[in-house]
C-alpha cells in the first residue's frame, strides 16, 4: 500500500505542480467559474421576482441560491476530467510513453486528476464553502442547510468523485474508437451538465427526462450529495441514496476495467 | 481584394480536406452543440412552467431572443474560430509563418480555418426564430430584414473584436486563453433580456462589453419593444469602435512579438 501510494502519488504531485505553475491561467479560470455562478444566481433572483408564488417546485429563493452554491461546491469536490488527458495523450502519441511505464494507465490517470482535484478544492471548494457559510449566517437561514449531515455529505461527495472519474474514464475511451477529441469533450460536458443537476434541480424535469436521469450515473455525482446537505434527503431515503451511489461506483469500476482492456487490445498509437 | 478572395478559396479547400479526415470529430461536435442548445432551451422552458413572463418577456419572446443570440455567434464561430488559437500560436512561435508571407497576418490566421460546426448554431438559431415568429404571428417587411442584416453583421463584429482583444493580450501574458474564455463568457448574459439583471450588469453588457447589442437590443427591436434608431445606431457605433480598437491593439501586439526560437 505504501509502495502503491509512493508510486502513484508522484503523478498527483506532478499534476498539482503543473497547476501551480500555471496559476495565473487557473486563477482566471476560477474567476470565470464564480462569474458564471453569479450569472445563474442573478437569473434566479429575476425568476423569483416574476413568480406569483414564493416557492417554485419546493424551493424558496434563498433555498434555490443555496442549491446553486452547493451544486457548485459538489462540482468542485468531485472534479475529475480524465477525458482531456486521454485526448491529449492519444492525440500526440504520448500515451505510448505512459503505457510502457510499470504502472497502470488508468491508475496513473486517476492520480493525475487527483492532483488537479486538489487544486480545485483549494481554489474553488474552499471559497465556495466560505461563501455558503457567510450567506447562511447573513440571511439567518441556518435551517436551510443540514449542517449535522455534513460528514455524510462529504462521504457522499467522495462517492460522487469516484462515480465521476469512472463515468468520465469510460466516456474518454470513446476517443480510441472515434479518433474524436474536442467534440467528445464538449459532448461529455453537455451531458453531465444536464443530468448532474448543475443546470436545474432534477425535480424540475418532466417525467421522461427524470427517468432518463435515473438510468445515468450523473445524479450521483452532484445532485445526491447536494440534496443531503440541503437536508432534503433524510432517514431511509438517505440510506438508499448512498446505496445507489455505492452500486454505481462498483458497477462503473468493473465496467471501466472491461472497457479499458478492450480498448487496449485494439488501440493504435501514432507518433509519440 | 480579389487576390484575398482567391487565397481564401485555396485555404478553404485545404481546410475541407482536413475536415474529411476528422469527420467523426465533426459530427460529434455538431451533436454536442445541439445538446448544449437543448439544455439552454430546456432551462427556459422549465422555468416558464412556474412563471408566465420574465419582466414582460413571454416564453416565445425568450426563445426568439435565444435563437437570435445564436446567429451572430454562429457567424463569428464559422469564420474566425482560429483566433482562439492565437495565444498558443504566439507561445509556440507559429506567428512567424504569418509574418514571412506578403499577406495580412490576421487574414491568414482567420482564413486558415473554417468552422462548419457553427452551422449547428446557425440552423438552431434560424429554426427557433422562424418557429417563435410564426407562433407570435410576427411578419417582417423589407426595412426590418435589411436592418436585421446590418445588426447581424455588427453583432458578429462585436464578437470577433472582443475575441481578438482577448487573444492579443497573449503577446504579453503567457496564456491568454482563460482570459478570452472569461470575456467571451460575459456574452452569456445576452441570452436573456438584459432588463432582468441589476443595473451594473446592464451597464457591463451595454457599455463595457456591448454584448447586449449582439442579441438583446436587436431582438427587442424586432419584437417591437425598442426604438430602431437607438438599436441600429448603438450597434453600428459599438461595433465600429470595437473593431478599430481591436485591430489597432492587434497591430500593436504584433509589433512587440518575439518569436519563440527554434
Amino acid at each position: 500500500m505504501k509502495r502503491f501510494l509512493r508510486k502513484y502519488g508522484a503523478f498527483a504531485k506532478g499534476s498539482f505542480e503543473v497547476a501551480v505553475m500555471y496559476r495565473v491561467h487557473i486563477l482566471l479560470w476560477v474567476f470565470g467559474d464564480f462569474f458564471s455562478l453569479g450569472l445563474t444566481i442573478l437569473l434566479w433572483v429575476a425568476i423569483y421576482a416574476n413568480s406569483p408564488t414564493e416557492m417554485i417546485r419546493g424551493f424558496t429563493l434563498i433555498q434555490m441560491i443555496f442549491y446553486n452554491l452547493i451544486i457548485h461546491l459538489t462540482g468542485s469536490i468531485t472534479y475529475m476530467s480524465p477525458l482531456s488527458d486521454v485526448a491529449e495523450d492519444y492525440y500526440d502519441g504520448r500515451i505510448s510513453m505512459s503505457l510502457i511505464k510499470p504502472a497502470s494507465y488508468a491508475i496513473q490517470l486517476f492520480f493525475r486528476n487527483l492532483g488537479n482535484n486538489l487544486f480545485s478544492n483549494l481554489f474553488i471548494t474552499l471559497p465556495t464553502f466560505l461563501l455558503i457559510a457567510a450567506v447562511s449566517l447573513a440571511t439567518h437561514q441556518t435551517e436551510s442547510l443540514a449542517w449535522l449531515s455534513f460528514p455524510v455529505f462529504l462521504f457522499s461527495s467522495l462517492l460522487g468523485l469516484f462515480i465521476n472519474y469512472f463515468a468520465n474514464f469510460i466516456f474518454s475511451n470513446l476517443v480510441f474508437y472515434t479518433d474524436a477529441t474536442f467534440g467528445m469533450f464538449q459532448l461529455n460536458q453537455a451531458i453531465v451538465r444536464i443530468f448532474s443537476g448543475a443546470l436545474i434541480p432534477l425535480n424540475f424535469f418532466p417525467g421522461w427526462l427524470r427517468s432518463l436521469a435515473g438510468f445515468l450515473p450523473y445524479a450521483g455525482v452532484q445532485y445526491i450529495p447536494a440534496m443531503i446537505l440541503l437536508g432534503r434527503t433524510t432517514g431511509n431515503d438517505l440510506l438508499s441514496a448512498i446505496g445507489v451511489q455505492v452500486l454505481w461506483v462498483v458497477f462503473l469500476g468493473v465496467a471501466a476495467q472491461l472497457v479499458w482492456s478492450h480498448s487496449l487490445s485494439r488501440m493504435k498509437v501514432m507518433g509519440g | 481584394m480579389k487576390r484575398y478572395f482567391k487565397i481564401y478559396r485555396v485555404f478553404f479547400a485545404q481546410y475541407l480536406k482536413q475536415l474529411i479526415q476528422y469527420r467523426v470529430d465533426f459530427s460529434i461536435g455538431i451533436l454536442s452543440f445541439l445538446l448544449i442548445q437543448f439544455s439552454g432551451i430546456l432551462f427556459v422552458g422549465l422555468i416558464f412552467e412556474s412563471i408566465d413572463s420574465l419582466n414582460g418577456w413571454s416564453l416565445d419572446q425568450m426563445v426568439f431572443l435565444y435563437g437570435f443570440f445564436q446567429i451572430p455567434r454562429g457567424i463569428d464561430h464559422l469564420f474566425t474560430d482560429n483566433i482562439w488559437l492565437i495565444p498558443s500560436k504566439i507561445r509556440r512561435g507559429d506567428i512567424d509563418r504569418y509574418l514571412v508571407r506578403p499577406i495580412n497576418p490576421l487574414f491568414q490566421c482567420v482564413a486558415e480555418r473554417f468552422q462548419p460546426e457553427a452551422f449547428g448554431e446557425l440552423i438552431i438559431g434560424s429554426i427557433l426564430i422562424a418557429w417563435t415568429s410564426m407562433r407570435m404571428g410576427l411578419s417582417f417587411g423589407f426595412t426590418e430584414i435589411a436592418l436585421t442584416v446590418v445588426l447581424l453583421c455588427c453583432g458578429s463584429m462585436i464578437y470577433t473584436s472582443i475575441k481578438l482583444l482577448g487573444a492579443t493580450t497573449g503577446f504579453w501574458i503567457m496564456n491568454s486563453m482563460p482570459l478570452m474564455t472569461f470575456v467571451y463568457g460575459i456574452a452569456d448574459f445576452a441570452k436573456y433580456p438584459t432588463v432582468i439583471f441589476p443595473r451594473f450588469i446592464q451597464l457591463l453588457v451595454t457599455v463595457v462589453f456591448p454584448f447586449a447589442f449582439v442579441s438583446f437590443y436587436p431582438a427587442s427591436y424586432l419584437l417591437g419593444m425598442s426604438d430602431p434608431w437607438f438599436v441600429v445606431l448603438g450597434s453600428v457605433v459599438a461595433s465600429s469602435i470595437f473593431s478599430v480598437v481591436a485591430y489597432r491593439f492587434w497591430k500593436f501586439g504584433l509589433a512587440s512579438y518575439n518569436s519563440a526560437g527554434s
